[in-house]
């Protein structure tokens, strides 16, 4: 099997319903959620690394010959469970407030972390937001002048 | 200025520039404007309402702490 090819399932969390899986490709962390599976996104390595190192997400390593095929394989460990599921922010945030209950070393980092993203969000609506403002502004602008 | 003050600063301004765009985009609709301004005009006005929709699924999402 190629070696450029794979992907790994890191972890799942205890009711399946979300997964951390790896495409080795190109070296990305992925977090997926059973009702998003097309929906990939990356997320921190330290977060992953934290969330694991706290043993809330159960370590179930196996290796998949696509990212693809990792992520159908989720799928279908999830289509036996119930539809109760909570978000990426909701799962990180329940594993860093474990992390900071039992002072973990690492606790603050992560947080801070998970912090700087959301913010990151924010902050990137906030300027995507005002581009738009500035392009209608400068509509009326041109139009004023006429 | 503490985690929890700047995110909600920063949802603060969010909302406040949502409304002040949505403000623009009402003086948009009267405005007497060419074909390609109005298409122009249209893309802007989707693209607001999908980064509004993501607004408020992130607000959603975000820790309340």
């Amino acid at each position: 099997m190629s070696q450029d090819k794979r992907a790994t399932i890191l972890a799942f969390s205890e009711g399946w319903e979300d997964a951390y899986i790896k495409d080795d490709r190109i070296g990305k962390v992925y977090y997926v959620r059973a009702p998003y599976f097309q929906k990939k996104e990356p997320i921190e390595e330290t977060i992953l690394r934290s969330s694991m190192a706290y043993g809330l997400i159960v370590p179930e390593k196996q290796d998949f010959p696509s990212l693809d095929a990792a992520l159908e394989h989720v799928k279908n460990q999830y289509e036996t469970q119930d539809d109760n599921l909570i978000s990426l922010e909701e799962a990180v945030g329940v594993i860093l407030d474990y992390a900071k209950e039992i002072n973990h070393p690492l606790a603050d980092k992560a947080v801070e972390n998970f912090e700087k993203r959301e913010e990151g969000l924010l902050l990137s609506l906030i300027n995507e937001i005002e581009a738009i403002r500035r392009e209608g502004e400068s509509i009326l602008a041109a139009h004023a002048a006429d | 200025m503490p985690e929890g003050n700047r995110k909600k600063n920063l949802i603060e301004k969010v909302q406040q520039e949502i409304q002040r765009t949505q403000e623009v985009m009402e003086k948009l609709t009267r405005l007497n404007v060419s074909e390609t301004e109005q298409k122009h005009i249209q893309q802007l006005r989707e693209r607001l309402e999908q980064l509004v929709k993501e607004y408020e699924v992130l607000k959603k999402e975000l820790r309340s702490d």
